[in-house]
């Protein structure tokens, strides 16, 4: 059976075309080189397949590499930048010596500063005991005063780039705060039964018993949120009372809290660590 | 029933070496391309080539090379890829000259190396940048290597011109069937030897020759051919 059976008219035209292709010479130089090199056995592969593999590889090598150094870039920055945030240091600046502190329902003498401090983390519940407050220093972070009788959940001290805000429960009692130099950036909530403090970088103190909650501000600005949602901003030398029953009650500050509150910085000013980590 | 051909090359007058030439068994006594080659060594000369003899070396190369290159030509389009390959044949060829089989016909095997090589060169990334900036038109010189022997100067200036179009029209093809009607129209090789070169079955080999054959039909009528 021919061929030509199978093919339509165009088909074997096409066909015919090819079939009158002539032969392509070599150019002359080359095929010189080429024959010279091939009966001495000196000729040299072109080899497109290790070309193509080398490519291949070429690209997965630099697949690899910039996977390498992305990850190597990436630890570097970790190690420069993102460097765990510190535990909690507290250290008892003072202390009722005859006192003593409940931590999480454990007791400790209010003298053994260092087992005290010890004992001390960011959620602690803390009891004060005695006729002298509690002073404490979380770091560079902040200072806390706890007056006798006081019970305050303790707040963890803020992260390096996360965490950035921190909250303390006052449960009854007063505390006041000085935040350090460490602070700056961060926010600490002080949770009352009846509002929320937020505070920034600032002194303050909070007040809170079975009749009334009062935040006294020596400098910068505490903002206030009540339980019925209201907002307002205490401001520096102010003192503001939130009854519990009743409207809330701004006035100028106490010059006996306001001294309380300038000592307290004074001091957690001398006592924060200059490059504490 | 499929019948190897021997298809002549009418409008080149490039005379047909003597199947008798070509002392194996079995030879089919083709006209691969039409191109006049020296004789090719019989078993005597392919044993000088395993041994890699200088003479048989010599005789092999010049009954093979020549055709070598226009198939590779016919395959790429493009002199210098046609030469990379037609070097990366003949390398192939001395390193692997121990596994010539001197009862055999060797242009099965060459036709082999040679497609094969085309194929990792149409895989390689010098193909792509041939292909992006050389084509047919960027080589003038071409058409000096296609030897003369028409009997006018001006009918081998249209023969010319009609072969760069038929030229164009392939290379139009995909490399696939590219392949496929060019060892079967150019180079004369039957489906039943494309097929076991290019991996493919019998009828999966006509298959393709016959798609290629209608899109280069489809091509041709394009070029006004």
């Amino acid at each position: 059976m021919a061929e030509n059976e199978f093919l339509s008219r165009d088909q074997q035209r096409a066909r015919d075309a090819v079939r009158v292709l002539r032969p392509v010479s070599p150019d002359p130089r080359f095929r010189a080189r080429i024959k010279d090199a091939f009966l001495g056995g000196t000729l040299a592969g072109v080899a497109f397949g290790a070309l193509e593999r080398s490519g291949i590889r070429a690209r997965l090598a630099r697949g690899w590499g910039f996977s390498v150094l992305a990850v190597a870039g990436t630890a570097i920055l970790f190690m420069l930048f993102a460097r765990p945030s510190p535990k909690d240091a507290w250290v008892v600046l003072a202390s009722d010596p005859q006192g003593t502190v409940v931590v999480d329902g454990r007791e400790f003498l209010a003298r053994d500063l260092a087992e005290l401090a010890s004992s001390l983390r960011g959620g602690s519940v803390v009891d004060v005991r005695g006729s002298a407050p509690l002073e404490i220093l979380c770091s560079d972070m902040f200072a806390l005063q706890i007056e006798p009788g006081s019970r305050l959940t303790l707040p963890a001290r803020t992260g390096r780039w996360f965490g950035k805000r921190v909250a303390a429960s006052l449960h009854h009692g007063v505390v006041r705060v000085s935040t350090g130099p460490g602070f700056r950036g961060s926010r600490l909530r002080v949770r009352a039964p009846n509002a929320l403090f937020d505070a920034r970088s600032t002194t303050f103190a909070v007040l809170s018993n079975d009749e009334k909650t009062c935040v006294s501000v020596v400098d910068g600005e505490v903002e206030v949120l009540h339980t019925d949602g209201n907002r307002s901003v205490v401001g520096a030398g102010t003192r503001r009372t939130l009854p519990l029953d009743g409207d809330p009650i701004e006035e100028p500050l106490p010059s006996q809290e306001e001294s309380e509150l300038r000592l307290l910085r004074e001091r957690a000013a001398g006592a924060f660590p200059t490059n504490a980590i | 029933m499929h019948r190897h051909y021997r298809h002549q090359h009418g409008g080149s007058g490039a005379a047909s070496p003597p199947a008798s030439a070509f002392h194996f068994p079995g030879s089919r006594g083709r006209n691969p391309n039409g191109l006049p080659s020296a004789a090719a060594p019989g078993r005597a000369g392919l044993e000088g080539v395993r041994e890699r003899d200088p003479q048989a070396l010599e005789a092999f190369f010049e009954a093979h090379f020549d055709r070598i290159y226009s198939l590779a030509f016919r395959l790429l389009s493009n002199v210098d890829s046609a030469e990379d390959v037609t070097q990366e044949v003949f390398f192939k060829v001395h390193r692997a000259a121990h596994q010539l089989d001197p009862d055999r016909d060797p242009r099965p095997w060459l036709n082999a190396i040679t497609y094969n090589t085309c194929r990792e060169f149409w895989r390689s990334g010098a193909h792509k940048m041939t292909r992006r900036t050389v084509s047919l038109q960027d080589k003038p010189e071409m058409g000096s290597r296609i030897p003369a022997g028409g009997a006018s100067p001006e009918s081998d200036l249209l023969a010319s011109e009609r072969e760069r179009q038929v030229q164009q029209a392939v290379m139009k093809l995909p490399e696939a069937l590219r392949a496929a009607v060019l060892l079967h129209d150019y180079e004369g090789l039957g489906h039943e030897e494309i097929a076991s070169m290019t991996g493919v079955s019998h009828a999966a080999a006509r298959k393709r020759y016959s798609r290629a054959l209608t899109e280069l039909a489809k091509h041709l009528k394009d070029l006004g051919s």
